[in-house]
């Protein structure tokens, strides 16, 4: 009952002109600097905040919420036409996106983002409505150990990323978790593998890594073969989903929401690793498992989904504990802060209008996004046909825009340049650089949690198999990387035989 | 002949050069003024600058653009200032963690003393020492008694090594004679959910993001590392008023300009500023995110960073914090 009355003062506060207007121009907004790669909602809402100080608190954060989700929607637009992840949780939807880009099924594939962004966007909208204030407590019960076991489960689950040969994926994880080294020490402060570099003490920042190894590397492929067969994209099929395409989406997208709104709620890092454990989830679990990779409509509805609920409910300890679970929340804090708003576990009981309208707000928003992204594909699709030697300079130069905006530093550009060439040779020996990418974002935040977990140990390592949660979480691990490496060897062993 | 109307044109050109850059000092500023600041947005320290910033470009007729460039201790964007055109249009947010960085490491490719004209300060921003609110911990005395009879077993979260809020733990440690562990952190949410989750017993963090915890009743804040006691909440004592006397510690922030910066453009830009901080609205606005706004004049300034370059190199021998 107290929850309908929420709701209801929740659509009284969110349905007003101007607050729908600023829902609108909040996504709207996020949906533009999703689509420009680099350019992320940080540094938009950061640049937008003094603006929103004149607006009442509700519609600024509503407008600044929606840049964020936003955001989401317009990342997977860039990965699906040109192979750029404009923001980490959509590197795995290049993966298979890209290929039905390169079928002629690129409206397809942006249809079901749409869609299946818009189902996540709003089941995760009902899940804050009843639940937000018991699962906000879940997440305090992640502390250093939890977060450490959570992140060998996604390494082993990125494992199952690979395409081709296992070696290869765990050759490339290895050397993603590498890369992840270089930068501070977080417990003692001593500079590892930085050369004197300043840019390298704060580590290697993903967003050069994946637009350098995805996007620069995809041109210096494709501008390889102009002189042979260039890797055009086919005529474009049909831009909506056929029958069979909605019939293979609706369990991806069903499970991909569910999994993406329980990681949403932990912060840090937890909204990232849904899509790619999403992913993993559908590879193993669906009838189409082994079609994921080579264009599987499945392989873009589950990550889409999962990363849009995610982002959904990330302001679950935001809303209900004032925690912020990524820089932009903490960024929506300040705002409410300034407006005389303060963020917390108050928040509901004392400013339930506002508590109730931002919610109301999110699912208004994500159907905004879909009425707004739905007639787009036609356009950008259309984006598809324009020559290549036409297209591919302009991708270089947002790419360089948008990653210099990051930090406002060239050496970033640099180092997607290098990751570029890097991305080309791998490329080459067809080495996937997806589990190699997740492996740098888990890699620095395992290691962080590993090493506070044994000073609070004061270093006993059991403390990772006495805390129930992290317990459970390794046991879960365990079972992912038998189920990923039999099969494998089971090949192996086949092929041995049959060498015999 | 000749060479009279030489030194005639020579003298009038130079007269004019003067003049130009006299009319240049006087006009400024006649652009948008870059501040760089050498962390992400939406910090204490960047939105401290963003609010007063807002005042400062309605008082100039200028915009003032604030430029993230984050890096570790500040460097990339403390030396993009250092080396920047001295005409005023280019500044720093400079921080107190300008003054922990020149005793960090090893070396900086800049002077920062020297390499920078102070302008002013904006606000000083408390630290608080606090703890879950059903803690057994209430006062100081509590913490340090526990700490001493449990040698060890006192673990004290805070972000990042070398960081004020890690460096005012161990000065604590020091200063009160305890063992404990402090716990390193990569922001101010993860040493929070530490608290909650009882990993920590104990953190130090900026008063900022912990006054809405405070209010809503999730954590008690047992005292503040200033050497006064904080404004609004006049119940809450100093960590000297507590046992530990001598004990203080806080972070600051200002404008700084390159070195070689005219004088006539940082005495104007110290006359706005400090206009700016002297209105009633910024005062509420930054007192709201937990900050005193303060301005002063660019030698109070210069002597804060010196005395605190000094306080800081102390602290980081005594806690055996390895140079970077």
């Amino acid at each position: 009952m107290e929850i309908l009355t929420g709701l209801a003062t929740g659509f009284q506060a969110a349905f007003t002109p101007m607050n729908l207007l600023y829902c609108l121009i909040g996504v709207f907004i996020g949906t533009l600097i999703g689509v420009l790669p680099g350019l992320g909602p940080a540094a938009t809402v950061a640049m937008l905040m003094p603006a929103s100080f004149v607006l009442p608190p509700v519609s600024s954060l509503i407008m600044l919420a929606g840049i964020y989700y936003g955001a989401q929607y317009g990342g997977s637009t860039t990965s699906i036409l040109v192979n750029l992840p404009g923001e980490a949780s959509s590197i795995v939807t290049t993966l298979d996106g890209y290929q039905m880009a390169l079928q002629g099924r690129a409206g397809v594939a942006l249809a079901t983002a749409a869609i299946g962004s818009f189902f996540a966007g709003t089941f995760a909208t009902v899940v804050i409505a009843f639940f937000a204030p018991p699962l906000a407590k879940v997440a305090l019960k992640f502390g250093a150990p939890e977060y450490f076991s959570l992140m060998v489960l996604g390494l082993i689950a990125s494992i199952v990323l690979a395409r081709g040969s296992l070696l290869k994926a765990i050759g490339m994880i290895i050397l993603g978790l590498l890369l992840g080294i270089i930068g501070t020490d977080v417990n003692s402060g001593v500079q590892r593998y930085t050369f004197g570099f300043r840019e390298l003490m704060d580590g290697i920042g993903f967003v050069p890594v994946a637009m350098g190894m995805f996007g620069l590397g995809e041109i210096i492929l494709n501008l390889e073969r102009e002189g042979v067969a260039r890797r055009v994209i086919k005529e474009i099929k049909n831009l909506m989903p056929t029958r069979e395409d909605w019939k293979r989406m609706v369990a991806p997208i069903l499970r991909g929401t569910a999994l993406g709104s329980f990681l949403g709620i932990l912060p840090g890092g937890g909204a990232l690793l849904s899509s790619f454990a999403a992913y993993s989830v559908e590879k193993k679990m669906s009838k189409h498992g082994d079609e994921l990779g080579r264009g599987a409509i499945e392989g873009v509805a589950a990550p889409e989904s999962a990363n849009n609920a995610g982002a959904q409910t990330s302001f679950i300890p935001m809303l209900t504990l004032g925690i912020p679970t990524s820089p932009v929340m903490a960024l929506m804090i300040g705002a409410m802060v300034i407006q005389g708003v303060q963020p917390g576990p108050s928040v509901m009981t004392e400013q339930p209008a506002l508590f109730w309208g931002v919610i109301v707000s999110m699912w208004m928003g994500n159907f905004f996004l879909l009425i707004l992204n739905l007639p787009m594909i036609g356009l950008w699709v259309r984006l598809c046909m324009v020559p290549y030697h036409l297209l591919y300079p302009a991708i270089l130069v947002f790419c360089a825009i948008g990653v210099f905006t990051l930090s406002n530093s060239e050496f970033d550009v640099y180092l997607m340049a290098i990751f570029g060439i890097l991305g080309y040779i791998f490329a080459k020996l067809d080495c996937e650089p997806a589990p190699m990418l997740l492996a740098l974002i888990l890699g620095p935040m395992m290691e962080e949690h590993l090493r506070r977990a044994l000073v609070i140990s004061r270093g006993d390592p059991m403390i990772f198999l006495t805390r129930p949660i992290s317990l459970g979480i390794l046991i879960v691990a365990a079972i992912a990387l038998v189920v990923a490496v039999l099969p494998a060897i089971r090949i192996k062993r086949e092929e041995a035989f049959k060498g015999d | 002949m000749r060479r009279r109307t030489f030194l005639i044109t020579f003298s009038i050109v130079t007269i004019l050069l003067c003049f130009t850059t006299y009319a240049a000092e006087q006009n400024y500023p006649t652009k948008p003024i870059r501040v760089i600041v050498g962390f992400g947005p939406g910090g204490v320290a960047d939105l401290t600058l963003r609010i007063v910033a807002q005042k400062l470009s309605a008082q100039l007729g200028q915009q003032i653009l604030v430029e993230n460039r984050p890096s570790a201790g500040g460097i990339v964007a403390a030396d993009a200032v250092a080396k920047a055109q001295p005409d005023g249009y280019t500044l720093l947010l400079m921080s107190n963690g300008n003054a922990v960085s020149a005793s960090l490491f090893k070396s900086l490719p800049y002077d920062t003393v020297n390499d920078f004209a102070p302008v002013s300060t904006l606000g000083f921003f408390d630290i608080a020492m606090f703890a879950k609110a059903d803690s057994k911990f209430q006062t100081v005395k509590d913490v340090i008694s526990y700490a001493k009879a449990n040698p060890g077993k006192l673990n004290i979260g805070t972000i990042n090594v070398g960081s004020t809020q890690n460096l005012s733990a161990e000065l604590f440690k020091g200063m009160a004679g305890i063992e404990a562990t402090i716990v390193p952190y990569k922001n101010s949410p993860d040493v929070l959910v530490a608290l909650r989750g009882n990993d920590v017993q104990i953190a130090f963090d900026m008063l900022a993001p912990i006054i809405s915890q405070y209010k809503s009743g999730v954590v008690r804040i047992i005292a503040i590392t200033s050497n006064r006691r904080f404004s609004p909440l006049p119940d809450i004592p100093t960590i000297a008023e507590s046992g530990v006397p001598g004990y203080q510690a806080s972070s600051w922030n200002a404008i700084a300009a390159p070195a070689k910066t005219p004088k006539a453009i940082i005495d104007r830009l110290n006359k706005e500023i400090n206009m700016a901080l002297s209105t009633q609205e910024v005062k509420t606005k930054l007192l709201e995110i937990g900050v005193t706004a303060q301005g002063g004049t660019p030698e109070d300034l210069k002597n804060l960073l010196i005395s605190d370059i000094k306080k800081w190199r102390g602290v980081i021998e005594r806690a055996n914090i390895p140079k970077q």
